[in-house]
Formats: structure tokens, sequence, C-alpha cells
């Protein structure tokens, strides 16, 4: 099958860069202008680190992961032609696997891993965007869900750029810069607004929102959560970090896992450690998001009750 | 080679735009208000922190306040413009020494959490929290 030229000679993200640091400078200006929006010198020098760094490893496992595109795609379902109708669907398809991947990612330990390293800065500017992974080929997550669209019959020049589309996207709603959006485009697509409450750590906000380009698939499945004013999002990670230390950003789940698993009573706490969500334990003496939820909505009732109460 | 001006190129830019950020001004170092505000951060991070007494730190940028059942010591950090917590129990602290008369460097065991100073008004107070945060060394196996 014949790829479309200028899928050969365009990278989306290539084209981008230029957009991107411009954008990174106008938040700086506009946070110097304003103090709307929080910088931290150290903080930007290693979100910038860890995106170089993801671009470094891009390069690194590059042959790997074309090499097993290619050979899925040797071994695909059916034959899908470059028809923009098929650019319309790999589009959604592709935003759709990214939703579940990304709800992955933050519900079981390995996966969160890695991507712990994109939520963990306290900040939410343009360059928490950038703050990526170095390691993710370790998820293994390319040898299926990475690869279901290309396994269906998509090309996977086709399956890169409309990925690359949907990081693009997903660039510029990192920013405190912009408050809301018009009313329909909030309904339909991924705002700044919502994806601040993706990367809040208040009880309220906790996993939720984990839409690519489209926020529908957040309502349809259950995980939406709109942004409230009495509610100011709170950003990091439920333990921040105490280091700016890039490696350490990289490493340290990666090495909690490892810790735990190799202090494990038996096997299935070892699994369970690396299977299950961020935060179990045995015990239950650590907390993951569902406790913390339960904890905060507990209490809240308790207020409620006896505000109630009072009122009688 | 081509690859190569590109990562140069990408170094350069990571550079320049860590500079300008020093350069605007726009970092600027968290700080807490009172020992009120401590406890209300440490509720917020932790639902129920029923905080006891604590101390903060002269120049505000951090805080300890044992939790009132006694099973932990909350520990605020400023680091940047953000602060940090951790919630010690025994075993948390590798080390907390008094420095400087008024100063306590602690360290704990933690992969991720870098040693901190904390700045006590007396030297009576610093070797007060020192001396409590050691509490929380690890017990040495005989």
């Amino acid at each position: 099958m014949e790829v479309p030229a200028f899928v050969q000679n365009w990278n989306p993200i290539t084209l981008a860069i230029p957009f991107f640091t411009l954008s990174v400078f106008a938040e700086m200006v506009h946070a110097r202008l304003t103090g709307k929006t929080r910088f931290e010198t150290r903080d930007t020098a290693a979100s910038l680190i860890m995106g170089l760094g993801n671009n470094v490893s891009g390069i690194i496992f590059g042959l790997l992961l074309g090499g097993w595109s290619v050979f899925v795609y040797d071994n695909r379902l059916l034959d899908i032609s470059f028809a923009w109708w098929v650019w319309v669907i790999a589009f959604v398809f592709d935003d759709f696997l990214y939703y579940w991947s990304h709800r992955f990612a933050h519900t079981v330990r390995w996966f969160w891993a890695d991507h712990v390293v994109h939520h963990s800065s306290q900040h939410y500017n343009l360059t928490t965007a950038l703050r990526q992974p170095w390691i993710s080929p370790f998820t293994l997550k390319f040898l299926w869900l990475g690869s279901a669209m290309v396994f269906l019959g998509f090309h996977p020049a086709m399956v890169a750029f409309v990925g690359a589309l949907n990081l693009i996207y997903q660039f510029w709603i990192h920013t405190e810069a912009i408050k809301r959006c018009p009313a329909w485009f909030e309904a339909v697509f991924n705002t700044p607004s919502h994806h601040r409450v993706h990367h809040a750590t208040n009880p309220i906000y906790l996993d939720r929102n984990y839409a690519g380009i489209f926020i529908i698939w957040d309502k349809m499945f259950g995980t939406f959560q709109e942004e409230r004013d009495d509610e100011p999002c709170r950003y990091g990670i439920v333990k921040n970090l105490g280091t700016f230390n890039p490696v350490k950003i990289c490493l340290h789940e990666w090495m909690g896992i490892v810790k735990d698993m190799a202090g494990a009573k038996s096997l299935k706490d070892a699994a369970l450690y690396l299977l299950a969500p961020p935060g179990w334990s045995p015990d239950g003496s650590r907390e993951t998001s569902k406790t913390i939820k339960a904890k905060w909505q507990a209490r809240k009732d308790k207020a409620a009750e006896a505000e109630a109460e009072a009122a009688e | 080679m081509s690859l190569i001006y590109l990562l140069a190129g990408s170094v350069l830019g990571v550079s320049v735009m860590v500079l300008i950020n020093a350069w605007l001004g726009i970092s600027r170092p968290a700080r807490l208000v009172d020992l009120d505000d401590a406890a209300r951060r440490l509720d917020a991070d932790r639902v129920g922190f029923d905080a006891g007494e604590g101390v903060l730190a002269v120049d505000g940028a951090a805080a300890l306040i044992a939790e009132r059942s006694g099973d932990c010591l909350g520990l605020l950090v400023a680091r940047g413009s953000d602060l940090v917590i951790r919630y010690l129990v025994p075993g948390s602290v590798r080390d907390a020494v008094v420095e400087e008369g008024s100063a306590v460097r602690l360290r704990l065991n933690d992969f991720v959490f870098a040693p901190a100073r904390l700045r006590f008004s007396t030297a009576d107070e610093a070797s007060l929290w020192a001396g409590r945060l050691s509490d929380l060394q690890p017990v040495a196996r005989a």
C-alpha cells in the first residue's frame, strides 16, 4: 500500500516544536505580567530535560518499536486504505484507545511507574506538558494497546501520524492561563479546565478526566469531573517528590515497585504490587485514590449531617 | 550528523528557556504563614490529619506538626515555589543533625527527598526537634 507523500515527508511533532517553544515563552511572559501562572526555574529545567530525554529515548527505542509495528502490520486482520474517511476514523479511534491506555496508566502501578513522570510536577504550565518519561517501552503496552490499530489493519504511518496529532493537541491544555473555553467546546473537547482537574490531587479530582482530545469518553465511561471554582486544583501526585533530579524523577516509582516486590511475602502480593492500583499494599496501610476519595466523602457526608442537624 | 546537531540545538533551546525563566524572576519561594497554615495544608493533603503541637521554621520554609494521636510527625518543607509533605513514622528518618546552633539538617530514608535544612528560632528548639526526629530513625538491630 502506497503511503501518501505528506505522511512520509512531514513529522507533525517536529513541525510543532517552534510553536511549543514560542508558547512556553508567551506563558512565561504572561506569568510575569499577571502572576496568574506559576513557574519555578528548577521545575522548568526538570520538565524540559525530561522532554528532551523522552525524544532521545524515542530514537533509541525507535528501531524496536518500528520493527514490532512492521511485524504486526504484516500479520494484520484487514487491509485498510488511506481514504480521507479512514483518517477520520483513525483519528477518533486513536483517541478512544488513548483514553483507555491513559486510564490504565493511572490504575495499574506498572503503567503508573512510567506515567507518574508526567504528573510529578507541582506546577501546571506548558513545560509540564513536555515532562515525559524516558523508558515507556518497559510497560510493554506497545505490544497490545499500542499495536491494536496496526493489527486491525491501519497503516503504521497513519497510526503514528494521528498519534502525533493527539500529542500536539494535548500540549496547549497544560496551562492555567486559559480559564474556560466556550461551552460547546468544553462539552466535546478536552480543555485546560478539564485537564487541570486531571493533574490535581484534591480527592474530588483524583483519577478523573483521562481524555486526550475528546472529553466525551470520560462522560461516556463515568470518569468526568468538572473543575469547581470552590475547589482550586492542587497539582502533583499524592506523595510529591522532593527533588528536581531528572534521573530520580524517571526511576522513582520503578524502584519502589522493585523494592516492594523483593520484600513481598507471597507471589500474589508481588504480582499485586505490580498490577494493583498505585498505593495498594497487602495490609491496606497505604492509600490508593479510592481510599483517599472514600475518606474525603465520609468527612463531607458527616459535615453535611451535622449541618442538617444544626438547621433542625 | 544531523542527529547530533538536532540534539545540540535541543540542549541549547532548553538552556535558553530555563535562563529566560530565571531572568524573568517568576519563581517565588514557597513560605508558610504560620502553624495554622501548615496544619490546614496537612489536613488538605491527608484528610483528617489531626494537628497537635508543632513548630514553624523561622523563615517559614518548613514546619513540623505532630499528629494528636502520636502516630506520625507531619513535615512540610519548601522546595522551590511549592511545599513537599511527608508523614514521618519510625524508620523514616536517616539522621537529624543540629548545625550552626539553631538549624537542623534532616535526611530521610526516602529516595526522592533531598536533604532539608530546618531553621529554628533557638538552639534549644533545634536540639529538641532534632531529638524528636532522631527518635524516628530505624531501630538498630542487635
